[in-house]
């Protein structure tokens, strides 16, 4: 036998015989425990899925945001290239509504002569729903609407939205204002693209 | 047996070449002329040390250093493993605790909604016969700035809806959590505001949007402050 440790009996003598190696022997196997735990507990500090869901979540509100935008937002001098951003921010119902309203929509907006730009005040997914692929957002917006004539408006408005997931992404299925009050749905101007307007 | 005739150096000196000769020549019976040898070595190590203690001192010595040392080393580097995991773990845990878990924790969320939610209504609605009890009602839900926000604002109505006998209810349409970590939140609330004047019975209704911040307090959220977005 060349090496001691190689026989249990060797190595448990020499153990008892020798304190420094003992000792040695009880720090290095109490280290490696150590390691192992704090290993462990480092990569499940790392791995944790709220994580992951969080970053989702926040891709979703992004997402959402930036198609509640594209669909505040009209100029009658592009408004071809304005309903086309609509139709690829959405799926679903509120694309078929785009889709068939648009020539009579496009008509309308060019008659009014009017440029919509909007800015997300603050947005919030309502509820998120990752296995089914749904969400729901709504999002305080502000309005700046140039006439034909007269000076700017400006205006807040409060929307709520539908998000389905699809292939290319989330996209809007449905958008709409928040009524105002209970009794009467509120009367907007039409010639104002708000998102509500190709609903009618 | 062999060793008992080997009382001098000389002998050792023969067996070791003989033992490398075996191995070379005879590959296959291994064990037993191995194990020869093998049995020989503590032999061999008190044959040789007997002539020179010292040099048993220093090898022996030398060995007994050497798997402390190593096990030293091992200790080292896995207590320095351990030490690096530990910090980073904790440190990671302490970003989770700050972390946003908006809908990913679906309980917290529905509490910190709910208890906003009703705040709100609670705060905005008021009656021009009792003005008082929403206002002392509104010391519970409220904190921080938004006690200071709120006082400038309802002094205003103690004033007007006594002369205007102004109802308003407020109700809340829409909200949603947007930031929530362990003691604060954000919630984007939409309200619905129905004023009756008492007597002529008419009524106005407006919307209003709300960012309100809330902060836990011994397990209730607080009212820190309201953002109406009137500021841009």
């Amino acid at each position: 036998m060349k090496h001691p440790l190689r026989h249990p009996l060797t190595a448990a003598r020499r153990l008892s015989r020798d304190p420094v190696l003992a000792v040695a022997a009880v720090l290095a196997v109490a280290a490696a425990v150590f390691a192992a735990w704090s290993g462990w507990a480092w990569h499940s500090a790392a791995q944790s899925a709220t994580a992951a869901l969080a970053q989702t979540r926040d891709q979703v509100l992004q997402t959402g945001e930036q198609e509640v935008q594209n669909f505040s937002t009209l100029d009658y001098r592009h408004v071809s290239q304005g309903l086309a951003l609509w139709e690829q921010s959405s799926t679903g119902p509120l694309r078929a509504q785009i889709i068939a309203g648009s020539a009579q929509f496009e008509k309308q907006v060019e008659q009014a002569k009017t440029i919509t730009t909007a800015e997300i005040l603050d947005a919030a997914l309502v509820t998120l729903n990752i296995h089914a692929g749904t969400a729901s957002i709504i999002a305080a917006v502000q309005l700046n609407v140039i006439p034909a004539t007269g000076s700017a408006v400006s205006k807040q408005t409060r929307l709520e939205g539908q998000l389905t997931r699809t292939a290319s992404g989330w996209k809007l299925t449905a958008l709409s204002q928040v009524p105002v009050g209970s009794a009467t749905p509120a009367a907007s101007p039409s010639a104002t693209p708000t998102p509500t307007a190709p609903a009618g | 047996m062999p060793h008992d005739q080997q009382p001098g150096s000389p002998a050792t000196a023969e067996a070791e070449p003989a033992e490398a000769d075996d191995a070379r020549t005879d590959p296959v019976p291994d064990d037993e002329l191995d194990d020869d040898p093998d049995d020989d070595e503590p032999e061999h190590d008190e044959l040789d040390d007997d002539p020179d203690d010292e040099q048993e001192a220093a090898t022996g010595g030398r060995r007994r250093l050497l798997v402390p040392l190593i096990l030293g080393a091992l200790t080292v580097i896995l207590g320095g493993f351990g030490t690096w995991a530990t910090v980073h773990a904790s440190s990671l845990r302490a970003q989770s605790a700050q972390q946003n878990t908006a809908l990913i924790d679906p309980a917290a969320t529905s509490a910190v909604r709910a208890q906003i939610d009703s705040a709100v209504q609670t705060i905005f609605s008021y009656s021009y016969a009792n003005t008082g009890a929403t206002r002392k009602a509104a010391q519970q839900l409220l904190t921080g700035s938004a006690i200071e926000q709120y006082d400038s604002l309802f002094a205003l109505v103690q004033q007007q809806a006594p002369a205007q006998k102004l109802v308003v209810v407020t109700t809340v349409t829409n909200s949603a959590v947007e930031l929530l970590t362990g003691s604060q939140a954000r919630v984007l609330i939409f309200v619905n505001q129905q004023d009756t004047r008492a007597g002529t019975s008419q009524t106005s209704y407006g919307g209003a949007m709300l960012a309100v911040t809330a902060v836990r307090q011994a397990g209730r959220w607080k009212i820190e402050n309201i953002d109406t977005f009137t500021g841009s």
